[in-house]
């Protein structure tokens, strides 16, 4: 009877690769958007993972670099080169500034570019990657939204800048850096003295004894180790996600069950002929469940297998056709909605139950 | 295989009821009947008049509402499900009208269908696949899906199929009605031989007159009960190879030599007399 399954089920190839699409189609919405969920984390966290040190020192409270504003005094900072005399302190101005001509503005995290190295942005694809007075690098991505190209100029807050370079692996819809000379970060993002955080870095293996000699001897911060600022902010951006993943999750399991059990229904009633001849040849009706169960699962394995091929050919276009969408695919996620999928063709037997029960093998004798 | 004479289907005062009070239909009424080893049975009436149900309920296709039906002896009527099915697939063959092929398995996997619902495949089973396949003139058929054969061919994977777990009884309904004159008659020398020659009990439903000349017995079904069979005229010949009756208005196969004329009921037999036609001798009816 399997193999009468698996051979009747690709006997008609054009209908079982319909509804094995459908079922990719189902899989492919939970997971693209959770790829683009997870892509989008990754670029939150890009700016903190390519920056030095092993603690980071936020105005008190503020446990998170991406959705707020932290600020630490010029004391602050003093103090904290005293508290670690054998550190590397590294005051950052960094602040959320809307970027672009009135009427196409874009929220982005500008970043202050001063005398010391360690933020400036990894990678560059044209220009410069340390702007002068009066210069900016953006992503690419954000450039080419807005029109724009290098030398161009552009408005970041209540300035313009010229287009002195153009990063990559910089931009996430939610969070694209761009980077300025610290004189111009403080007086267009309003930054008097001090600095948003400073970022410190220690002699390997002081990380515990530096952190405490911060909290002795710098009042009003927040300190938070470079691997729980990720993890944290990493947390954050997934989690403003985090509800729409499980509905379309939701709905993706929805449709994938709707599409087995319809499949398996659609196979039980077309071929009720069919399973009226193998029940009139001895098959028992364990058996044709087992043959319906066989063609569900193929269905939802196949489905499977077509999403996971999609996914391979479609992320690396969407890559390069689309750079401002960052994805990331995780396969833990594609097992965890292949099983769900594998699940539901279990449960998609149930569907045409009844008439499996029904299936009467006098149906032989009809001419 | 059992030995001819003995009883393979037993059936005793055997009723089917359909629905109930007055709307009630005794599809089948208090049928009693043995067909024994090697004893080819014709059952014959008019349509609607329970011929159908009663092969159902001799292959245990259908539950009966009072009477007995005994395969080999075993009552089969107070059988589960599971074992019902066990026992269709051993010991009966079923041979249908519509041929019943499973349209996306070739010749061979429908041959071999009723052999795999008794667990994996062995060698033997492979080979008597292959063995019936040849005897049957399918072998250049052996990997065709269903919808490239002729009906001729379709009906004889059907009797392949209905071979294949070498079951002693043999259930055929209308088993030429889909069949052109010819390749009805090569049908109906196969089921005679299946009886004659391997001694297995065959009970076919048919309307067709040129499968009655070589049944062993004729039973006319009408209005659910046993009758007295009726008789219809025809132009008859006799097969000079198989002795069956044959038609002469619809007869294909005629040969005309310095002995006179010869009509066979089917090519097969046809062939065998052209290859040697000094061991049988002309019949006149």
């Amino acid at each position: 009877m399997i193999r009468w399954a698996l051979q009747t089920l690709w006997h008609g190839r054009g209908a079982t690769l319909a509804s094995a699409g459908g079922v990719a189609l189902a899989m492919l919405l939970v997971l693209y958007l959770d790829a683009v969920f997870r892509g989008e984390a990754d670029q939150v966290v890009a700016f903190i993972e390519h920056a030095p040190g092993d603690i980071w020192v936020l105005q008190d409270g503020i446990e998170n670099l991406h959705m707020s504003r932290s600020r630490i005094s010029d004391q602050a900072i003093a103090d904290l080169r005293q508290a670690l005399p054998d550190a590397q302190v590294l005051p950052v101005v960094y602040r959320d500034v809307l970027v672009g001509p009135p009427g196409d503005q874009r929220v982005a995290y500008a970043v202050g570019i001063g005398a010391q190295a360690g933020v400036e942005p990894w990678d560059i694809g044209h220009g410069a990657a340390r702007p002068a007075p009066g210069e900016v690098v953006l992503p690419r991505p954000l450039a080419a939204m807005l029109g724009l190209a290098l030398g161009d100029t552009v408005r970041i807050g209540e300035g313009q800048l010229r287009i002195a370079g153009l990063s990559r692996g910089t931009f996430s819809m939610a969070n694209p850096l761009i980077y300025l000379e610290e004189g111009d970060a403080r007086n267009l993002l309003k930054i008097g003295d001090g600095a948003s955080f400073a970022v410190v870095t220690v002699a390997t293996g002081e990380i515990d004894a530096a952190a405490q000699a911060i909290a002795a001897g710098v009042d009003d911060v927040e300190i938070v180790r470079r691997d729980d600022l990720i993890r944290s902010d990493w947390r954050l951006a997934l989690e403003m996600g985090g509800e729409l993943i499980r509905l379309m999750e939701i709905v993706g399991f929805l449709v994938s069950a709707l599409v087995v059990c319809f499949a398996a229904f659609s196979f039980v009633a077309r071929r009720q002929s069919e399973l009226a001849v193998a029940r009139a040849l001895g098959a028992s009706r364990k058996d044709i469940f087992g043959a319906v169960l066989v063609m569900s699962l193929s269905l939802a394995l196949t489905g499977v297998l077509l999403a996971g091929l999609a996914i391979l050919v479609s992320a690396p276009l969407l890559v390069r056709f689309v750079p401002q969408v960052a994805v990331n695919f995780s396969l833990p996620m594609y097992g965890h909605v292949g099983l769900g999928v594998t699940l539901i063709a279990l449960l998609a037997v149930l569907a045409p139950a009844r008439r499996v029960a029904q299936v009467d093998p006098t149906l032989v004798f009809q001419a | 295989m059992s030995t001819p004479s003995h009883t393979l289907i037993s059936v005793a005062e055997l009723a089917k009821v359909y629905g109930s009070g007055e709307t009630a239909v005794r599809a089948v009424d208090q049928v009693s009947l043995q067909v024994n080893a090697g004893e080819l049975v014709l059952i014959k009436g008019p349509s609607g008049s329970g011929k159908t149900t009663l092969l159902s309920l001799i292959g245990g296709l259908l539950t009966p509402s009072a009477g007995q039906v005994q395969i080999e002896g075993r009552e089969i009527t107070a059988m589960g499900e599971r074992e019902l099915g066990a026992l269709r697939a051993r010991r009966i063959g079923f041979v249908f009208q519509a041929y019943n092929l499973l349209s996306a398995l070739s010749v061979e996997n429908n041959v071999l269908f009723p052999a795999r619902l008794l667990g994996p495949l062995g060698a033997a089973q492979r080979e008597r696949a292959a063995q019936l396949i040849e005897e049957l003139e399918l072998g250049h058929r052996r990997h065709a899906l269903p919808q490239a054969l002729s009906g001729g061919e379709k009906q004889r994977v059907a009797v392949a199929r209905a071979l294949i777990n070498d079951p002693p009884i043999i259930l055929a309904d209308e088993p030429t009605g889909n069949l052109d004159s010819q390749r009805g008659q090569d049908v109906a020398m196969i089921l005679h031989e299946l009886a004659t020659e391997q001694g297995r009990a065959v009970v076919i439903v048919t309307h067709d007159p040129r499968i009655e000349d070589i049944a062993d017995r004729i039973l006319w079904l009408e209005d659910g009960q046993l009758r007295d069979r009726k008789t219809e005229n025809h132009d008859w010949a006799r097969c000079p190879v198989c002795a069956m009756r044959v038609d002469r208005w619809t007869a294909v196969h005629v040969i005309q030599d310095e002995r006179g004329e010869h009509v066979f009921c089917s090519a097969r037999c046809r062939l065998r007399f052209e290859a040697a036609p000094q061991n049988y001798r002309a019949v006149n009816d």
